[in-house]
């Protein structure tokens, strides 16, 4: 499990190196493959379980600008790490908020941290939002009728998913 | 357009060009946009073609979007730009376009790609090209922005 996610990061990087343009960013690309070429042994601090639930870092979608310039991700090499848990809202009906597109494991565009500064909220058609959002939302519409962004019904919430599952990894 | 874009707000327009790279809308292609989102003007450029099969097949239109500050929650203004407007019952000569959500029915959950894939429907369902029954009357009294128009939606059917 280990080893393979060493792999995905010594491919996003060596992409990185390919595609960068800039000098700035080639050079410091360019150490970092050279640290890359060293044969990664697994760390021996990871703990031995399934790999799904994990998170994996490095592996988020490339970003572009508006003329399709590629972004270079951040160059950094995870060389070690430990997971002790992994969380998930209770209540979640889908992965991403629609309104600000960010995942509900991420906080709204606002928030700094996830979790339960930032918590989502149920509606009665069952649509989830963070919290911040669809108050945001309904605010901007006072003088007309309150709906869902995602069905046009009216918005009632059912309650606040202050509950999150969280798995022990240890 | 003069304050830079709040965080959140940059942060949803990057998120919605990256979706669109990853997955375009069938005749649609980003033509121009700001190279980052921290700069003053966030104006969007898409080249709209018209689908084989329809009365647009071959044209290019060009299609300009631009947020304020407050979007997803409030529109954005959606007009094509000279020299090529349709020809379409619902788009006036000056660019502007009679479609209700980019006016009372815009919601949050709506994009970038999904207000392309309605217009693209609009344009590919119609069957005769014509400018609107008040079109000389609206173009001479709108404002530059189609926001400031208090559109009637009338016509479900092109």
């Amino acid at each position: 499990m280990s080893s393979s996610k060493h792999k995905k990061l010594c491919t996003s990087k060596d992409q990185l190196a390919k595609d960068s343009s800039s000098t700035a960013s080639t050079s410091r690309s360019s150490r970092t493959s050279k640290k890359a070429e060293q044969p990664l042994e697994p760390p021996p601090a990871t703990p031995k379980v399934e790999d799904s639930n994990l998170p994996v870092f490095n592996n988020s979608p490339d970003i572009f600008t508006p003329t399709g310039k590629r972004i270079p991700k951040l160059a950094v090499v995870i060389q070690e790490w430990r997971a002790v848990a992994s969380w998930k809202w209770k209540d979640a009906s889908e992965d991403d908020c629609g309104i600000c597109r960010s995942p509900f494991s991420a906080c709204c565009n606002d928030c700094k941290y996830p979790g339960e500064e930032c918590p989502i909220a149920v509606g009665k058609c069952s649509h989830t939002f963070h919290i911040h959002c669809i108050q945001k939302w309904l605010q901007s519409q006072q003088q007309q009728r309150q709906t869902c962004p995602m069905c046009r019904q009216e918005w009632n919430p059912t309650k606040t998913s202050g509950a999150a599952d969280i798995n022990n990894l240890d | 357009m003069a304050a830079p874009f709040p965080v959140s707000c940059a942060r949803r327009i990057q998120k919605e060009l990256t979706a669109l790279h990853a997955e375009p809308v069938p005749g649609v292609t980003l033509k121009s946009g700001p190279d980052t989102l921290a700069d003053k003007s966030t104006d969007i450029n898409m080249i709209i073609k018209g689908a084989e099969g329809t009365i647009y097949n071959g044209e290019e239109f060009n299609l300009r979007f631009r947020m304020n500050e407050r979007y997803p929650f409030e529109s954005p203004e959606v007009v094509f730009q000279p020299p090529n407007i349709p020809l379409h019952p619902h788009i006036y000569s000056n660019g502007h376009i009679c479609l209700s959500i980019l006016g009372n029915d815009w919601s949050p959950a709506l994009t970038i790609s999904a207000v392309c894939l309605s217009i693209v429907s609009m344009l590919s369902s119609c069957k005769e090209k014509k400018r609107p029954p008040d079109d000389q009357f609206y173009i001479r009294t709108a404002s530059m922005n189609p926001k400031a128009t208090r559109w009637m939606y009338h016509d479900d059917n092109v």
